[in-house]
């Protein structure tokens, strides 16, 4: 199985001041991965989907996510912005970010399963802490795969 | 107090189990029994049964999504929230829940 994320799909400190643009940002690192069939695809229906209701979910944390078949591999993108961003309301302003990308048709319930293991994962306080304290790019993939394990 | 729910979203990919994961940390951290079924992308997980319908004070589903076999739940109380205030307000909209249902 392809792993969900790696050390390309991972932005410490990333330094842009939009939804969007940080949407867009994201994508592209996952097409250059050939993750994507179709980026301008996939980021229409990430958009799309922020459009619906906004994904921001509380204590600073963005859940951006498109299921398309213009996505190849479930595909899990992860950013910290420097300067948290509006992601829902005004109020709601985020910094940890994490992209999702779901084919329409899964072929493996593997992926979804971590998906929903990380999902959950989120609700933990103390996991959020940890991704905080470090940029270090081989912290954050260890973190986050202790999730996946 | 028993409590049961049932999560679904859009897509069924993250906040179904958000949501399930802070329905069941805020009840068990208030001392109340939860069951939490979710209808997602992996199917349905962790599904209440006609046992578990036994001596349950409320159920809570999400109303983002029409949800799989309502029926069974006829003879409960149900609460229809929003998906995103289970997540962001979990602790407060639980308490309001019970409070409604301790008072009628």
């Amino acid at each position: 199985m392809v792993d969900i994320i790696d050390k390309d799909l991972i932005e410490p400190e990333l330094d842009l001041y939009s939804k969007e643009d940080i949407i867009k940002h994201l994508a592209f690192l996952m097409d250059k991965k050939n993750r994507l069939k179709n980026v301008s695809e996939y980021i229409k229906s990430v958009i799309d989907r922020e459009n619906l209701t906004n994904t921001y979910v509380g204590y600073g944390v963005g859940i951006p996510h498109g299921k398309t078949d213009a996505v190849n591999v479930p595909t899990l993108a992860f950013a910290k912005i420097k300067n948290p961003v509006i992601w829902g309301e005004e109020e709601d302003l985020a910094n940890l970010i994490f992209m999702i990308a779901v084919p329409e048709k899964s072929s493996s319930n593997e992926h979804l399963k971590i998906l929903a293991a990380l999902s959950r994962k989120l609700m933990d306080e103390e996991f959020k802490e940890k991704l905080l304290v470090t940029n270090s790019k081989d912290n954050l993939i260890k973190i986050l795969n202790e999730v996946f394990e | 107090m028993k409590i049961l729910a049932v999560t679904a979203c859009p897509t069924g990919i993250a906040h179904t189990y958000m949501a399930a994961e802070a329905l069941e940390r805020e009840a068990k951290a208030r001392g109340y029994d939860i069951k939490v079924e979710t209808q997602g992308s992996i199917g349905i997980e962790n599904k209440i049964t006609s046992d578990d319908l036994v001596g349950a004070n409320v159920v809570i589903i999400t109303k983002d999504m029409a949800i799989k076999g309502k029926d069974r739940f006829k003879d409960i109380p149900i609460v229809n929230v929003d998906i995103g205030d289970v997540i962001k307000k979990t602790g407060p909209l639980l308490d309001m829940i019970v409070k409604k249902i301790s008072e009628d």
